[in-house]
């Protein structure tokens, strides 16, 4: 026998009220009463007849207010153990994801889950089968009996990475088989933290519009509810290289940094912080590198120190708060040297070799010699032996008209499978918007342009199009090389784009960025999200050296924060996986906004504490309410008192009273 | 009450009933009987002749004398003092004094002689019977200056009433009957067995009648200081049953032992109450 409410028995205090009314002395006014024989009379004749009933009534009152604080107590009947209940399938969630590790009274709540989750599992009965799912990560169990499960549950551990809990419910109930003769039951142990639900938490829009299974509405849900956190954290919110991944040897850079403060409350945010600064460290291959203070959720530049070629792994790190990992974020920066740049063919190259010359002025460029990136412009069929060399060729068509049948055949030629055409419907327009981002191309003008038509269908890239959506550069691989095309020739008449001051920092953006240096990995990740490896990686090296294959195709998923290295044809890259930003703001979703961001009706919120949760998982396994028994038993003895609290009508006196 | 004497002449202004039947003795002069000498006979009655034949004093009485002898016998007891409204009620005391004033008017108008006696735990005073209109005054004098108190104890007032009376008489008992039960009932009967002939007038306050709703409360007896702690709400309904049975029982006894019986209460004006009485007694001849 248990409780779902057990301070409501403090109710059944009030038992005592019946009694001590009965006992109660009755006092009052002094009042002068002559006829005292006649009221002595009564009384004795009303102790006589009523001693029974009073007793009786006494008794029922008794028995009603205790049948009430039972039923407001919720009592449970039997032991809640595994023999009350039908054989079960169960999915227990797990919430391991890195909002967990916030601190509940100088505990990780990770662990207060893991504590729900034994006691759930303890309260599994052999017939039971679980499917144990950690939130993140792969699941660890299916259809296992509670003790293996019991040993599984232990190896789940706290991650850097966050979780998407409608999903992993609705995976969970997608996962538990439909047996006529066995219940279902999902139990989610989770901080609930509002992010983990997407926008369905406070947007009010679906949150499980591209989830693609549902939990059944015959199946419960158990929601452990934790004690929602108090006050802020401080946690890093950005720190990445501020001119990308890659950059060539010679150029300053930095490492933007970002800290924040996420409070539970949005409107007190910070208010009961300690310092209202935060210092931040930054190291490079371990060490010390920078350091600064600034104020919380403002953003620096920590520069970084000058870097041979070479790959760099970092991190940034802040006063800890929590257990969260959210101190810390890695960062991974490959130094190149500049790429050594040749351009071949004169036919409107004069603008093109000035924006080279002096970028190899600046030292942002390497010589002709032994290029990596060869730039053909118009027909130069000669320059065709010198571009087969390099690693990258781009391509800048004729500007007449009726040198492009040879430019089309030199794309074939170097397995680009494109062909150019005359644009009949020639007029001035602007670039597209995404084309704004790009240094040196706001307001730039196209007055002509070629059109590019396909051969062969292959891993192509729009880099560029124009305002109305006409691929203006294009990027291909052709047997492992890199061709880039031009729509226009780079000349005042095709477009302005030559003598604009934006023509340095745009061939900057295309010597560096999209045709000699690799495009992988584009920007950091997130720890415990999927990350599309590159085709030629066929091992990935984890921060704490543990290496893994790669195959290509398969999504890599890296599980805490660090920077990981992968290598596969003679190549290397590296890339940085952080705890992701909606994991430090550790605002709860509300109760009742639950049901519908899980997107099923057979809710159950528990929580906070043991006792409440293991109330929850009986009074579903129970699958009856008492509490509507012991209502209506006290509804029976609240007509039964009032039957015996009745007075007796047929032995009143009449109101003539005998009168003579 | 004051002017008792002329608020009993107006309730009673208008009556031509009497309470008795004569004796049938006339207003002859003629010798009726002797009967023991005591304190305030007249000494010009004394019977010389019996005297000296016993050493005894005898005083004579004559038929001419009175039609009837009267006595009117008030409680005037602590209980007879209490009213349950102060405001709209009369005690019973004052109740029963004019009652007894309109009571001794009748008997005098009708000739008859009336004593008046008070008592409580004792006899209190005694006016001997008279038949004059001045005597009727002495009365109503009298009953101006009662107070209520003490306790009651009818029982031996009565038989001691009984054991003085040699000639067959009225005598009328005013009282709340808050009294001995057994006793009381035995100086009736024992007055109904020496031929007298007795009513009971019950004087009871409507508060007596019905419990008021007081709600839990402390209830004592003035006259006996015994207490009762009780709900009146909770003992209403049985205490109007125990009234009831008490009234009832006070009508039937006296029915069974020959006396006359009426229920007065002090929210029922006298005249119309006494004019009940009498009407009833009038076709119970």
């Amino acid at each position: 026998m248990s409780f779902l409410s057990s301070w409501w028995l403090l109710l059944s205090l009030s038992a005592a009220v019946p009694i001590i009314l009965h006992r109660r002395q009755r006092t009052g006014a002094r009042i002068a009463f002559p006829a005292l024989r006649y009221l002595t009379t009564a009384r004795d004749a009303r102790a006589r007849s009523f001693a029974t009933s009073d007793l009786l009534l006494l008794v029922v009152r008794i028995c009603l207010l205790a049948v009430l604080a039972l039923a407001a107590a919720g009592l449970l009947l039997g032991r809640g153990e595994a023999s009350d209940h039908p054989p079960t399938d169960l999915a227990l969630i797990v919430d391991n994801s890195a909002s967990t590790g916030r601190l509940v009274d100088g505990r990780p709540l990770h662990e207060d889950l893991l504590d729900r989750a034994r006691v759930s599992l303890a309260a599994a009965g052999p017939a039971d089968r679980v499917w144990l799912f950690p939130t993140v990560g792969a699941p660890l169990a299916a259809g296992a009996g509670p003790r293996r499960a019991a040993a599984l549950l232990e190896g789940i551990g706290l991650t850097d990475g966050s979780s998407n809990l409608s999903e992993v419910v609705a995976r969970a109930g997608a996962a538990l088989p439909l047996e006529q003769e066995r219940v279902r039951e999902i139990q989610l142990l989770s901080d609930l933290q509002a992010s983990g639900f997407g926008a369905a938490s406070g947007a009010g829009s679906d949150p499980r519009a591209d989830i693609p299974v549902s939990v059944p509405d015959d199946t419960p849900v158990v929601v452990y509810h934790p004690a929602p956190p108090d006050g802020s954290s401080g946690a890093l919110a950005r720190a990445e290289p501020s001119a990308g991944g890659t950059a060539p040897v010679g150029i300053v850079q930095g490492i933007v940094v970002r800290p924040v403060l996420a409070s539970a409350d949005p409107e007190n945010e910070g208010d009961n912080f300690a310092t209202e600064e935060a210092t931040a460290r930054m190291e490079v291959d371990g060490e010390l590198a920078g350091a600064a203070r600034l104020p919380w959720n403002t953003e620096t530049v920590l520069p970084l120190p000058p870097l041979p070629a070479g790959m760099y792994s970092g991190r940034v790190l802040i006063d800890p708060s929590g257990a969260r990992n959210d101190d810390v974020r890695h960062f991974a920066v490959t130094m190149v040297s500049p790429p050594r740049v040749a351009v071949v063919g004169d036919d409107g190259a004069e603008f093109l070799s000035l924006g080279v010359e002096t970028l190899r002025g600046a030292g942002r460029l390497g010589g002709e010699a032994d290029p990596g990136v060869v730039v053909v412009v118009g027909a130069a069929e000669a320059s065709l032996r010198l571009a087969r060399s390099a690693a990258t060729t781009v391509f800048i068509p004729p500007s007449r008209a009726t040198d492009l049948p040879p430019f089309n055949q030199m794309l074939a030629a170097a397995g680009a499978r494109y062909r150019v055409e005359p644009d009949t419907a020639v007029g001035t327009l602007g670039l597209s918007e995404s084309a704004q981002a790009v240094a040196g191309l706001p307001g730039t003008m196209v007055h002509s342009r070629y059109l590019f038509r396909g051969t062969v269908p292959g891993r192509d890239s729009v880099l560029l199009s124009t305002a109305d959506g006409t691929p203006w550069l294009f990027r291909t691989v052709a047997a492992d090389r890199v061709i880039l095309l031009f729509a226009s020739p780079l000349t005042p008449e095709a477009t302005d784009l030559p003598t604009r001051p934006g023509m340095i920092p745009f061939l900057e953006t295309v010597f560096l960025r999209w045709s000699h240096l690799s495009t992988w990995p584009p920007s950091g990740f997130d720890a415990g999200a999927e990350v599309v490896l590159p085709g030629w990686a066929r091992e990935v090296e984890g921060p704490e050296g543990n290496v893994s294959p790669a195959v290509a195709g398969w999504p890599f998923v890296p599980a805490s924060a660090g920077v990981y290295r992968v290598r596969g044809a003679g190549r290397e890259a590296a890339f940085a996986a952080n705890v992701p930003e909606p994991e430090m703001y550790p605002a709860l979703i509300a109760r009742d906004a639950i049901p519908a961001a899980l997107g099923t009706s057979a809710i159950t919120v528990a929580g906070p504490g043991e006792a409440d949760f293991k109330d929850a998982i009986y009074r579903v396994r129970r699958a009856h309410n008492v509490d509507i028994w012991l209502v209506c038993l006290a509804g029976a003895l609240a007509i039964l008192e009032m039957i015996l609290a009745a007075p007796r009508g047929g032995r009143r006196p009449t109101a003539a009273g005998g009168s003579p | 009450m004051e002017n008792l004497d002329l608020v009993a002449r107006a309730v009673v202004n208008g009556f031509l009933i009497g309470l008795h039947n004569s004796p049938a003795r006339g207003l002859s002069a003629e010798f009726a009987e002797n009967r023991p000498y005591s304190p305030g006979d007249d000494p010009r009655l004394l019977d010389w002749k019996m005297y000296g034949r016993s050493d005894r004093l005898f005083v004579k009485q004559f038929e001419e004398e009175t039609n009837l002898r009267a006595f009117l016998a008030l409680d005037v007891s602590e209980s007879m003092g209490w009213r349950s409204d102060p405001v709209r009620l009369v005690t019973k005391l004052d109740y029963a004094r004019l009652l007894a004033a309109c009571v001794a008017l009748l008997l005098a108008q009708q000739g008859d002689a009336t004593s008046l006696i008070t008592f409580a735990g004792t006899t209190l005073s005694k006016l001997p019977p008279r038949m004059s209109r001045s005597h009727w005054r002495r009365i109503t004098r009298q009953l101006e200056d009662l107070t209520a108190g003490g306790t009651t104890h009818a029982g031996p007032v009565l038989s001691d009433l009984a054991s003085g009376l040699r000639r067959r008489s009225l005598v009328t008992l005013i009282t709340d009957l808050l009294v001995d039960v057994r006793e009381t009932r035995e100086a009736v009967k024992l007055l109904r067995h020496r031929g007298h002939d007795v009513i009971i007038l019950h004087i009871m306050d409507p508060g007596e009648r019905e419990l008021p709703p007081s709600g839990d409360a402390v209830f004592f007896d003035p006259e006996t200081g015994a207490e009762l702690a009780a709900n009146s709400a909770a003992l209403r309904s049985r205490y109007g049953e125990a009234v009831q049975e008490a009234v009832s029982s006070w009508r039937r006894g006296a029915l069974a032992q020959g006396a006359d019986y009426a229920l007065m209460t002090t929210d029922t004006p006298l005249g119309l109450a006494l004019r009940q009485f009498l009407s009833r007694r009038l076709r119970l001849r």
